[in-house]
């Protein structure tokens, strides 16, 4: 803790975190809660952060309502500078992890880097839930009408349709190859800017052809 | 901060610290994403026993925000001891509006029932249960139907539901009726009648559950396909009943039979208390109550 506090404390350029950690962070919870209960549909959170780049405000509303000193969060390379882990350090408290397999929840700075799911603690049989949480950030993210995404499953009435942008190419087969291990797998967020969109591992993922 | 007026001096908003409100998030998000299994979570202890609810408390405590609005019914009825003292428990603590009215909460924390009232998409209803684990009463060890269900090895159960019909000619379980979510998790509903069960098949609404006492917390996301076991040729059937409610007249509702003296008489009621209040508002109403307040039970009447 000493030398949490020291850390953060030489850090000038240090962004606020919630105005009020009681009441944004509820709200928060349940956006993201709507947006796992609802997966493929975008939520636009309103959080008020203006977190150090390239953390997007909605990854900074996640890691502040739900990460603590409980849960080692892993940073990718281009995510894992000074200002954010010294922001996630000081508003969570959070240990950062020093490997992806350690981690509680992930942050992966921009989708076009390889998802790579079987470097994350999946859960086990026994115990799924321990399988990690994954925010990745993309440049864009909105509601489709019938193209992009295809998503079914549990908490879509029929199906619903995302165009998420600049995914890696093989981001969806990685990620669809790992369903077979239902119950264990990964839980994705996707956020950009202010909005977030959640794919658990119960969901069916579909890709449909590019028009 | 805002501060409802309200709200008890002293506390922090919904009880529970902050530390805890996250882990019970972090617990209750797993739950969605696995519909079905039973995340473990430190349960703390509550202003009140294990058995009354500290379970549902919790999830409660964990989403409840100064915006919702809160229904608690206890068995169905929003008036008796366990859901009046948790509705006050929450004006209290968080400065919540509570309702009676199904259709206007946004959470509805249930002991025992499903409404009768369709639940809407975006309302969230929260069970106290007190046992989750459907197998527990075949095999005692935890160890061993965490196996089970990483296994999805639930033959033991069917086999439980076959001798009740090799013993009784049907399956004898009335309430806490064994389901299976989405295909893949075995799942005790909590103890509401099998009469709910249907109910729970996508559902447009979140249904979280909380166990206080055995500390862990499932989920079924909306629009969830919820199936209660049962064999081909002893298809899953809901009770029925012969009479309906004396004071509402609904023959579609979940009966509650009440003893009126001691000669055998009895009349039923609906169990959902706001249902049956709306159906007489809106100038439905039963037999006499009189009148069904004198029926027999078969001769037991007449016995000296």
């Amino acid at each position: 803790m000493p030398t949490t506090l020291t850390a953060t404390g030489s850090h000038p350029d240090l962004a606020p975190g919630f105005k009020d950690p009681v009441f944004d962070a509820q709200t928060q919870f349940r956006n993201i809660l709507t947006a796992m209960s609802h997966p493929g549909q975008v939520v636009a959170l309103n959080t008020g952060l203006e977190p150090p780049a390239p953390l997007s405000s909605a990854a900074a509303a996640v890691a502040l309502t739900l990460v603590d000193f409980e849960t080692p969060v892993w940073l990718d390379a281009s995510m894992s500078n000074e200002a954010v882990t010294a922001f996630l350090r000081f508003h969570t408290g959070c240990p950062v992890a020093g490997g992806a397999e350690e981690a509680r929840f992930a942050f992966i700075a921009d989708g076009a880097t390889p998802l790579d799911p079987t470097r994350f603690d999946l859960g086990t049989d026994e115990y799924p839930d321990l399988g990690a949480t994954v925010v990745v950030q993309v440049p864009s993210l909105a509601q489709g009408a019938d193209s992009g995404t295809e998503f079914s499953g549990p908490g879509i009435e029929d199906k619903t349709y995302v165009e998420i942008g600049g995914l890696a190419d093989d981001f969806w087969a990685e990620r669809n190859a790992i369903c077979e291990l239902f119950p264990r797998g990964l839980d994705i967020l996707f956020t950009c800017g202010d909005t977030l969109c959640a794919v658990p591992r119960s969901t069916k993922v579909e890709t449909l052809a590019c028009m | 901060m805002p501060q409802p007026s309200s709200l008890k001096a002293g506390y922090n908003f919904a009880y529970l610290d902050e530390q805890t409100k996250r882990m019970i998030r972090r617990a209750i998000l797993k739950a969605v994403a696995i519909p079905g299994y039973q995340v473990p979570f430190g349960s703390r202890e509550m202003p009140l026993p294990y058995g009354w609810g500290t379970g549902g408390i919790q999830v409660t405590a964990g989403i409840i925000g100064p915006d919702d609005t809160l229904k608690v019914i206890d068995q169905g009825a929003d008036d008796t001891t366990n859901a009046v003292s948790i509705r006050r428990f929450f004006a209290n603590t968080a400065g919540v509006a509570t309702t009676e009215q199904t259709e206007d909460a946004t959470i509805i924390q249930t002991r025992h029932r499903i409404p009768e009232t369709p639940l809407q998409a975006g309302q969230i209803l929260v069970y106290q249960v007190p046992i989750p684990e459907p197998l527990r009463w075949l095999e005692p060890r935890e160890t061993e139907t965490r196996k089970m269900h990483a296994l999805q090895e639930y033959g033991i159960m069917y086999v439980r539901l076959y001798e009740d019909i090799s013993r009784y000619g049907h399956i004898s379980t009335a309430y806490d009726y064994p389901v299976m979510v989405n295909g893949r998790y075995l799942m005790r509903p909590s103890p509401i009648p099998k009469f709910d069960n249907p109910k729970m098949d996508r559902n447009p609404a979140l249904q979280l559950f909380g166990a206080g006492r055995e500390k862990r917390i499932y989920a079924v996301p909306p629009y969830t396909s919820v199936k209660s076991l049962d064999f081909k040729d002893y298809p899953f059937q809901v009770q029925k009943w012969d009479d309906c409610c004396t004071l509402c007249g609904a023959d579609d509702s979940f009966l509650d039979e009440i003893i009126t003296d001691d000669a055998g008489g009895r009349m039923f009621v609906c169990s959902d208390s706001d249902y049956c209040a709306k159906r007489r508002d809106a100038g439905h109403s039963g037999p006499n109550p009189g009148e069904a307040a004198t029926k027999k039970i078969g001769e037991a009447g007449d016995a000296a």
